[in-house]
C-alpha cells in the first residue's frame, strides 16, 4: 500500500472518528425522553406494593434529581456543542405540555382506582411511561 | 485527468487543521475548549489554526457567554463546509485511484505470467468483503 493512499485512509478515519465523538457530546434530546419514560415505567409501580407515604418522598427526591440532571445534560452538552439536529426533532414544550396533562390523567384514574384494582399503579405505568420511550426510540431512529 | 492529490486543499490538509474542520464539520458550532480537548492542542496552537483558517474564510469565530462565562465558538461556513468535502472527495480519490493501481497491477501481471488468455482465479479485490465468514 503506497503512503499517499495511507495518509489519505488515516485522514477519513481521523474525520470519521471526530464525527463520531462529537455528534455522540451533542445534546440529544431523545436521550431525556428514554430517561424519563424509564422513570416512570420504574418508579410508579412500588405503589402497589409500599406505602404511599414512604414511596412518594422518593419520588420526589429522584424526581429533583432527575430534573437537575436534565438541566447539567443540556447546559453542559450545549455549551460544547451546537447542532440543529439533534434538539429540532421535536417542539418539545409542546411535548411536554401535552405529556404534562396525559401524566396527571393517568396519576389522577390511578389514584381513583387503586383500592379496587391491586395493579393500578403498574398500569398507569405503563400508560405514562411508554409514550415517552416510543417518542425516544421514535426521535432515536430520526437521529441515526 | 489531475491525479486526486491535485484537489486536495493545501489549507486544510495539515493534520492540525484538518482534524479541527473535521470535527467543526459534524456540528453547527463547537466551543473552543471542546475543540482543544477532541484535537488535543494547546490553546494557542488552536488559536493560530483558527485564524488561518478565518482569514481564509473557512470558519467563523464568535465570542458570547454561556452565563457569566466568556465562550468562544467555532463554526464552519459554507466555503469551508464546501472545501471539506471536496477535500474529503479527493482523500477518496486517492484511496480509490491506488486500489484501482493495484488492481491494475495485479491484472497485468497476470496477463504476463498467463499471455494464452486462459481464465486465471480470481483474486480478492484488495478493498473487497473478506472471506473470513465463509468455507474454505
Amino acid at each position: 500500500m503506497d503512503s499517499a493512499r495511507e495518509e489519505a485512509q488515516e485522514a477519513l478515519a481521523t474525520a470519521a472518528a471526530n464525527r463520531r465523538t462529537v455528534v455522540q457530546r451533542a445534546p440529544w434530546e431523545y436521550r431525556v425522553y428514554l430517561a424519563w419514560g424509564l422513570f416512570v415505567l420504574l418508579m410508579l409501580p412500588p405503589f402497589d406494593f409500599v406505602d404511599h407515604n414512604l414511596w412518594g418522598p422518593v419520588i420526589l427526591v429522584v424526581a429533583a434529581c432527575g430534573m437537575a440532571a436534565t438541566a447539567h445534560y443540556f447546559r453542559q452538552r450545549g455549551g460544547q456543542v451546537r447542532l440543529q439536529r439533534a434538539l429540532k426533532e421535536s417542539r418539545w414544550r409542546w411535548v411536554w405540555s401535552l405529556y404534562g396533562v396525559w401524566y396527571l390523567g393517568v396519576v389522577s384514574a390511578a389514584r381513583l382506582v387503586e383500592s379496587s384494582h391491586s395493579l393500578a399503579w403498574s398500569v398507569a405505568a405503563l400508560a405514562a411511561g411508554l409514550p415517552l420511550i416510543a417518542i425516544g426510540a421514535a426521535q432515536a431512529v430520526g437521529a441515526k | 485527468v489531475s491525479h486526486p492529490r491535485a484537489h486536495l486543499d493545501e489549507l486544510i490538509h495539515q493534520p492540525i487543521r484538518f482534524s479541527i474542520v473535521a470535527a467543526l464539520a459534524s456540528a453547527d458550532e463547537l466551543e473552543f475548549r471542546y475543540v482543544r480537548e477532541l484535537v488535543s492542542i494547546s490553546d494557542s496552537t488552536l488559536s493560530r489554526a483558527g485564524s488561518q483558517l478565518e482569514q481564509v474564510g473557512y470558519i467563523q469565530i464568535r465570542k458570547g457567554h454561556v452565563g457569566k462565562r466568556p465562550r468562544t465558538w467555532l463554526s464552519l461556513t459554507e466555503q469551508g463546509r464546501a472545501a471539506f468535502h471536496r477535500h474529503c472527495d479527493a482523500l477518496r480519490d486517492i484511496v480509490g485511484e491506488s486500489v484501482r493501481s493495484e488492481h491494475e497491477a495485479v491484472e497485468s501481471a497476470d496477463a504476463r505470467t498467463n499471455p494464452e488468455g486462459r481464465p486465471t482465479p480470481r483474486r480478492p479485490h484488495p478493498n473487497g468483503p473478506t472471506l473470513a465468514g465463509s468455507k474454505q
